[in-house]
């Protein structure tokens, strides 16, 4: 037996969970009051696009097949609406005789971006600084009016505690698309040295370094690098990247598609208008994205009983290493950002994160303080006679010379305490016809190992090559890649 | 010309790269680049350029339902396609229409001898998946060479010859499943 998923012709947001069953494109604008980006005063407007299965196999395999097939017919990204796929070939159809027009004009781009974060610009500066794609048409929809504003970060401020560790692959992939020089104009600060402990006997040992004391080093010099990442305040990349869009291309056509509330759309370089189609929707808004939501989009993934409270310290003396430390709750991370100060991440219990954050500043100091580095054992010795033993097996890397080394104080707060809930997401694709989910939207992960903007810049890389690749042989954008296949040898 | 939601869905079939013509729009990317990069050299144009082929006009035979014609004018090419399928042009005009960019190609139900005694004339003609079909390969052959300007280029592609592919391709592919 079939379910019948619905007959209504009139979906509000709750029902838009009919969209999982089936394959749906996006209208920008024309998505209802709840979405944080795109506001419309006309919610009776939204067409959203949804199949209704049959109840004999025959005919809905023909209906699925019909309705999805004929939804790539849209050369624009949108969501329609319809109760069966024979309503969407006529919604396709009146497409074909003009009849579909809203009163206001609809502004087309080749790319709409929906979500104007560090990966939703990376991507913009990708596509502008490769010649092939240089003359796209690309819209980033978002609803942060610093976007517009294109100021630098003050220098004075102290470090926001909003930060990220970027990769040297990452770093790569930004010097390429030429943003990687603003950061390094701003504020930020290379480490080339980790380490990372384990609090032993209450929590399952995750590693094993050969002298098995339940710490480990690395140095960036073991594989012949100078660094091996860079701490980078959230503000500074997102500013840096706008930067790039500024100054680097001066003749791209990117549109800032700014929204605010209650009113309609505004749109920075153009006459207003208040509808935007694409070729292909880019879905970069983040672990609740909406694009993912509206697109039908599955994922998997849980809520993790656990909250991060992020925080700028400050320390006497200045710090190049990063530190992590595997608490039974937890662990705590300190990154330093530069100028004696570091950036805590430090994860626990819901209850935990609310207490902490509730404690005065002193007192979350020192508990800062007793995390990193007391309780559970004395501070392990590096050079035990089984490590000289086992000396002459293992490669001579510099950190396996060097000592366990105790992370510096906390000697005050320097910022407020933020605390954020941490879950695990993956849909189970990134990409549909026109649109596609780089970054959170497509997958979100858990702090502790600092990974989630860095694959969130290798999408922008991967989805920019692609895009690239396709617009060089002439392919529609919008079309996801097939899969060669070895039928013709 | 009669549209219905009917042939809205033949149009969709088509160019549905899920669907039953899947085998050959998962082939057009890789002849798309090879005929870019073979034909940037022979006419000597810039291949990091986003329109390679402007200015230069070019045949699609048997073009189908436009899947080689639309990624050739997106190209810069000035494209004609013609089919001996009346359908085929059909569908072929009603999906290049949505796109500005492919709406400029030009569309005939005829076949390589009618144009060559119109005497037209192209720097590239392309003949992709087409010869296994046509009753005398030779004669077109001949065809195909007087449609080119001296200076052209004439592009043929077929099925490989060998026992796999005539496994997959011939018996599998068109006979039994009617893909191609």
């Amino acid at each position: 037996m079939y379910r019948v998923i619905s007959r209504k012709s009139n979906l509000d947001v709750a029902g838009l969970h009919v969209l999982r069953r089936f394959f749906c494109n996006v209208t920008i604008p024309e998505v209802s009051a709840s979405n944080r980006y795109i506001h419309s005063n006309s919610t009776d407007k939204m067409k959203v696009f949804v199949g209704v299965r049959m109840c004999f196999v025959a005919l809905l395999t023909r209906t699925e097949l019909k309705g999805r097939c004929a939804s790539g017919m849209l050369s624009k990204a949108e969501i329609v609406v319809v109760k069966d796929a024979w309503q969407l070939g006529s919604y396709i159809l009146q497409e074909y005789k003009g009849e579909n027009q809203s009163e206001n004009g609809i502004q087309e781009y080749d790319i709409a971006i929906v979500g104007g974060g560090m990966v939703g610009m990376a991507l913009a500066c990708s596509l502008a600084s490769s010649v092939l794609t240089r003359k796209l048409s690309v819209a980033i929809i978002d609803d942060n009016p610093a976007l517009t504003s294109g100021s630098g970060i003050n220098k004075m401020e102290r470090p926001d505690p909003r930060v990220s560790t970027i990769t040297p692959a990452a770093i790569s992939f930004l010097e390429n698309i030429g943003a990687w020089k603003y950061v390094e104009q701003q504020r930020h600060a290379y480490f080339d040295k980790m380490q990372v402990k384990f609090a032993l006997f209450s929590f399952p040992v995750v590693c094993m370094d050969y002298t098995g004391l339940g710490y480990t080093r690395y140095n960036a010099r073991d594989v012949n690098k100078e660094v091996l990442g860079c701490v980078v305040e959230n503000k500074v990349l997102l500013s840096s990247l706008s930067l790039c869009m500024q100054i680097g291309f001066n003749g791209y056509t990117v549109k800032y598609v700014v929204h605010q509330d209650g009113q309609s759309i505004r749109k920075l370089e153009l006459a207003d208008g208040t509808n935007v189609a694409a070729k292909l929707v880019v879905g970069a808004d983040g672990g609740r994205s909406r694009v993912r939501e509206l697109a039908g989009f599955r994922s998997t993934g849980r809520k993790y009983p656990q909250n991060a409270i992020i925080c700028t310290v400050e320390h006497s003396i200045s710090n190049h290493c990063a530190w992590q430390r595997f608490l039974p709750a937890g662990p705590i991370a300190l990154l330093p950002i530069g100028e004696n100060f570091s950036n805590i991440v430090w994860t626990m219990s819901p209850k935990e994160s609310s207490d902490r954050k509730a404690m005065n500043d002193e007192d979350f100091v020192k508990a800062v303080n007793h995390a990193l580095d007391y309780g559970y054992g004395p501070h392990p010795q590096s050079k035990s006679s089984i490590d000289k033993l086992f000396s002459s097996f293992t490669s001579d890397v510099v950190s396996s010379n060097e000592s366990f080394e105790v992370p510096p104080n906390a000697v005050k707060l320097a910022s407020d305490r933020m605390v954020f809930p941490l879950s695990l997401v993956h849909t189970d694709t990134y990409a549909k016809s026109r649109v596609v989910l780089i970054g959170d939207a497509a997958h979100t992960v858990h702090p502790l190992a600092g990974q989630g903007v860095n694959l969130g810049f290798g999408d922008a890389s991967a989805l920019s090559k692609v895009i690239s690749e396709g617009t060089a042989v002439g392919i529609d954008i919008g079309q996801v890649p097939s899969p060669r296949i070895s039928l013709f040898v | 010309m009669m549209i219905t939601v009917k042939f809205i869905f033949h149009v969709a079939f088509r160019w549905d790269a899920e669907g039953p013509f899947k085998p050959l729009h998962a082939l057009n990317p890789t002849r798309l680049a090879f005929i870019r990069s073979t034909l940037c050299h022979h006419f000597r144009k810039d291949p990091d350029s986003a329109r390679p082929f402007e200015g230069l006009k070019f045949i699609d035979v048997g073009c189908g339902g436009g899947i080689l014609s639309e990624p050739l004018a997106r190209m810069g090419a000035t494209v004609t396609g013609i089919d001996a399928v009346d359908k085929n042009i059909k569908i072929a005009r009603l999906h290049a229409e949505s796109d500005p960019a492919t709406s400029s190609i030009e569309y005939l139900c005829t076949t390589a001898e009618n144009l060559v005694d119109e005497q037209r004339q192209f720097d590239a003609v392309l003949a992709l998946e087409v010869i296994e079909h046509v009753a005398d390969p030779a004669e077109f052959c001949k065809s195909l060479a007087a449609l080119t300007v001296p200076s052209g280029a004439t592009v043929i592609s077929t099925v490989n010859r060998t026992m796999r592919a005539y496994a997959t391709a011939i018996v599998a592919a068109e006979y039994i499943l009617h893909w191609v």
